[in-house]
């Protein structure tokens, strides 16, 4: 066989291809009429074909790294509704057409590889992680946290400095070592930071830093003593009652010791410096995240940057914000909330495609299926385990029958167009073929339904029946049984038959 | 070879997965539903088996090429039996070594009786003799339940190579009569001089014409044409085997390529050929003319290991590029010109061009260009032969420079525009 390089040129017989993903699509609408959920199928099969677009996005000769993020987790978000939307009405279905749409619109692009998914795995981690990041800070933003430590560090700070003189004295004194020794840490922070013209000047500064150990240790005593001073409760009257003897000068010292005022400048600065050391903070875990090739790792991420922040702005319109919000019980003022439970959303949606994707690969391992046509061998087992879900359930029957026509085609004209991609050489000429079997196939298909419908309709209302309480109850059962095996045994021999005569 | 596919299982399988659902379950519906999948698993067993009466043909743009050269192949196979082909694969083998740089060499099809359907394909062609293999036919019935899967005996390959027909050798000559005019006097056929008439000159030469006018004998001299004696040096040394890309030729088998050439243009001339390949020896072979130096020759450009009979084994006790010219010096005679093939990937190569020269022997250097800009150290390589070339070039040496995807005539004709100029 000729071999075939370029991932994206793998798919030649694109006319069954596409064919495979079309019928798929009729089952699966068919199925979502038939059960009432066809908005949630057709969400889905955005969904599924936003997954095949980032499949395709991915696997160009020059790969579009950020197209195919933002595609695969828009799809994911999509067809995470879908199976949600469908959850109430008919879980299985819903959940298997999802997962055969998906793995269909997958094969009928690039198609599974180990290769090829590596760069869809990549995209998910990457997205995930944005995303984990944004529900993190919309949970924390919901539950009020940032609000809820400035007050708590600003209460501490303020009952400190008010409680006594000494309490001033002693947070004053923490207040300056802070700001002396946040300076000499954050200096080469700074120095990074400052416009290269500027740097000298800055490092020059330098002279002027100050570390934990050119502190003297007296100093180092006196606060932590003085801290340890103001909690008992008659040192702090006594430094009072020192102050109140040195009048006038003492009296004044402890209310300025006391008053917030004094405190103001030094806590502004100490503010500063934690900014400045959160943002530092900030930037080291956005290189380490990086990685060794940052645009790369952007590229993989936005797909979770565009729905994260997509999800977050849309919910932040007050008017859509407040109705979701409303709806889902988290209460009208709630869009945060409401923020952090539809990227929790995301995330299982994310999760669960990178674990579809995963198994459809391990799939294609076994000896199950030939290695190239898993997706399609898989999409077809879902869209026959919903039909079968549905029949059980009491689905009509020319809903059954074409279920049943459309799950067994999605495997034909899929494996058909998986073994032809493998058969000839990328850039062949194959359409007139294809068309022939992909037309042959539909009209057997047709003429199945058919069939099967002038069996339910005609031959069944005109079979004789027996009277009843004339034969054991499992007579019938055990008699279609039997018809069955008979044809399967039957078909077999044919088969090996066919073999055995060495044709 | 006939196989069947067992495609149509599935539709068993799916007959059998809802005939047993629906009976377990009590459900009609389910029940009926295994004629669906019966009819599918029936469709595999009811078509007919594909017909294997088609017949195929290749055709080449041409059996022979120059490397670089685009070669357009043309596979076409036609439904000769009575009924239609519904599936028709057709694989063709082309050599391995020869890469796809248009179209594709298969192609999947139906055929109606009589029909025919072509697959056109090029390949970029590179040095060698390529064989193609035997291209693959297979039919599938229109369920693709049956395939008939056999190939079709071809006999085609493709030759990829150059001839070139002259190498003008520089204006040393000796005293045997050949192709390299000269700047004396004598027989010939181009008019060189008149000079005074001696007694011993052919009648054929005195001009009568003059002799009627005035009286006088004056004889004509025409240009004389004589054979160059030529030394064609090969540069074979450790540092000389280099390869542009996995698969191509090397520099050392271009530069024998390049030798061959050299030799059987040189000798079609007239010329008196040797041959020397330059290594941690040298092997040499006197100049000489004739068929049987031909061969001698081909024999030492052939043979890879052993030192063959009739040429000499020259010990060059240090790698100096001093020691191969006084080696190869004492060996030539003063009028013997010298050849030199190298790829230049070393500042020796330069050296010994220019050492020979100085010694008196006009030297021409072929040099197969085997760098790339395709890395950075490959564009440094290239810099660097380029700065080579250049002054093997500025020294008064005529340089043949050979970019190997095009043939070696190509080539020299570009250079002796150069030469000429």
């Amino acid at each position: 066989m000729v071999g075939v390089t370029a991932a994206a040129e793998r798919r030649v017989a694109r006319t069954s291809a596409g064919a495979t993903a079309l019928v798929a699509v009729a089952v699966a609408v068919a199925l979502g009429l038939g059960t009432g959920t066809v908005d949630a199928v057709l969400i889905a099969t955005l969904g599924a074909g936003l997954v095949g677009v980032g499949a395709w996005a991915f696997a160009d000769d020059d790969p579009r790294l950020a197209v195919g993020s933002v595609a695969t987790a828009a799809g994911a978000v999509a067809l995470g509704g879908g199976v949600v939307l469908g959850l109430g009405d008919a879980p299985l279905v819903s959940v298997a057409v999802a997962v055969a749409l998906l793995v269909v619109a997958v094969d009928a692009g690039p198609g599974f590889s180990w290769s090829g998914t590596r760069e869809i795995n990549h995209s998910l981690k990457r997205s995930a992680g944005v995303t984990a990041v944004a529900f993190a800070l919309a949970l924390l933003a919901h539950q009020g946290a940032f609000v809820a430590v400035a007050t708590v560090l600003s209460g501490v700070w303020i009952a400190a400095v008010t409680d006594s003189a000494l309490g001033g004295l002693v947070a004053l004194a923490v207040e300056v070592t802070a700001v002396v020794l946040g300076f000499g840490a954050l200096l080469p922070v700074l120095r990074r930071w400052a416009p290269v013209r500027a740097r000298d000047r800055v490092a020059a500064l330098s002279t002027y830093r100050v570390t934990p150990t050119d502190v003297p240790p007296w100093v180092w005593a006196g606060v932590i003593g003085g801290a340890i001073f103001t909690q008992f409760a008659g040192v702090p009257a006594w430094f009072a009652g020192v102050l109140d003897q040195l009048a006038p000068v003492g009296p004044v010292l402890a209310t300025a010791l006391s008053s917030v005022a004094l405190h103001l400048l030094p806590a502004a600065v100490l503010c500063l410096f934690a900014l400045v050391g959160l943002v530092e903070t900030g930037r080291r875990l956005v290189v380490a995240w990086l990685g060794a090739s940052p645009p790369r790792a952007v590229a993989h991420a936005g797909g979770g940057l565009v729905v994260s922040a997509g999800v977050l702005l849309t919910l932040a319109i007050p008017p859509v914000g407040g109705a979701v919000a409303t709806r889902t019980g988290f209460g009208a003022d709630s869009a945060l909330g409401v923020g952090a439970a539809a990227l929790v959303v995301v995330l299982v949606a994310m999760a669960a495609l990178w674990v579809t994707l995963a198994a459809t690969l391990l799939f294609s391992d076994t000896d199950f299926v030939p290695e190239n046509r898993a997706g399609f061998a898989l999409g077809g087992a879902a869209l026959f385990v919903a039909t079968l879900a549905i029949g059980v359930t009491g689905a009509t029957a020319p809903l059954v029958f074409v279920g049943v026509a459309g799950a067994v085609l999605v495997v034909d004209l899929g494996g058909y167009a998986a073994e032809l991609d493998a058969t000839v050489a990328a850039g062949s000429e194959t359409r007139r073929a294809e068309v022939v079997h992909v037309g042959a196939s539909l009209l057997v298909g047709a003429g199945a339904v058919c069939a099967a419908l002038f069996a339910a309709y005609v031959l069944v209302p005109l079979a004789p029946r027996a009277a009843v309480g004339t034969g054991p109850e499992w007579a019938p059962l055990l008699a279609l049984v039997l018809a069955l095996f008979a044809t399967a045994a039957f078909l077999r021999l044919l088969a090996v038959d066919a073999a055995e005569s060495g044709e | 070879m006939e196989r069947r596919t067992g495609r149509w299982e599935v539709g068993l399988l799916a007959a059998v997965v809802t005939g047993g659902v629906g009976a377990l379950a009590g459900n009609t519906t389910l029940v009926l539903a295994a004629t669906v999948g019966l009819t599918f698993a029936a469709y595999g067993y009811a078509t007919r088996p594909p017909s294997t009466n088609v017949s195929v043909e290749r055709t080449l743009s041409t059996a022979t090429a120059d490397p670089g050269e685009t070669v357009r192949v043309s596979l076409e196979v036609r439904n000769d039996g009575d009924e239609a082909v519904p599936d028709l694969r057709l694989l063709d083998a082309p050599p391995r070594d020869l890469s796809v740089v248009e179209g594709a060499p298969s192609l999947a099809t139906s055929l109606e009786p009589g029909e025919t359907e072509t697959a056109e394909y090029a390949l970029a062609a590179t040095r060698g003799d390529h064989e193609f293999g035997d291209p693959v036919v297979a039919t599938r019935s229109v369920d693709g339940g049956t395939e008939r899967r056999w190939t079709v005996d071809t006999d085609h390959a493709l030759t990829v190579t150059s001839v070139l027909d002259s190498f003008p050798p520089a204006d040393a000559t000796v005293d045997y009569t050949g192709r390299v005019p000269t700047d004396r006097g004598g027989p010939g056929v181009e008019f060189h001089s008149v000079r005074e008439y001696h007694p011993e000159d052919p009648p054929n030469r005195v001009d009568w014409n003059r002799f009627a006018r005035t009286g006088q004998l004056r004889t004509i001299d025409f240009r004389e044409h004589r054979a160059a004696r030529v030394l064609v040096l090969v540069d074979e040394r450790g540092g000389a085997e280099r390869v542009r890309e996995a698969g191509e030729a090397d520099t050392v088998e271009l530069g024998r390529e390049a030798a061959g050439q050299i030799v059987d243009a040189l000798l079609s001339w007239n010329n008196l050929v040797g041959v020397a390949r330059m290594d941690t020896h040298i092997e040499y072979l006197e100049p000489d003319v004739g068929d049987a130096q031909r061969h001698r020759l081909r024999e030492l450009l052939d043979d890879d290991v052993a030192t063959p009979e009739h040429a000499d084994r020259l010990a060059v006790l240090s790698d100096g590029p001093q020691k191969y010219v006084e080696r190869l010096n004492g060996r030539l005679s003063e009028s013997t010109q010298v050849v030199f093939v190298s790829p230049l990937l070393d500042d020796d190569a330069p050296a010994v061009a220019a050492g020979l020269r100085a010694h008196g022997h006009p030297v021409t250097v072929v040099t197969p260009d085997v760098t790339t800009a395709e890395t950075p150290g490959g564009t440094v390589a290239r810099i660097r032969r380029a700065r080579r070339v250049e002054s093997v070039r500025e020294g008064g040496t005529r340089v043949v420079d050979w970019p190997v995807d095009e043939p070696l005539y190509t080539a020299v004709e570009r250079a002796k525009r150069g030469w000429s100029a």
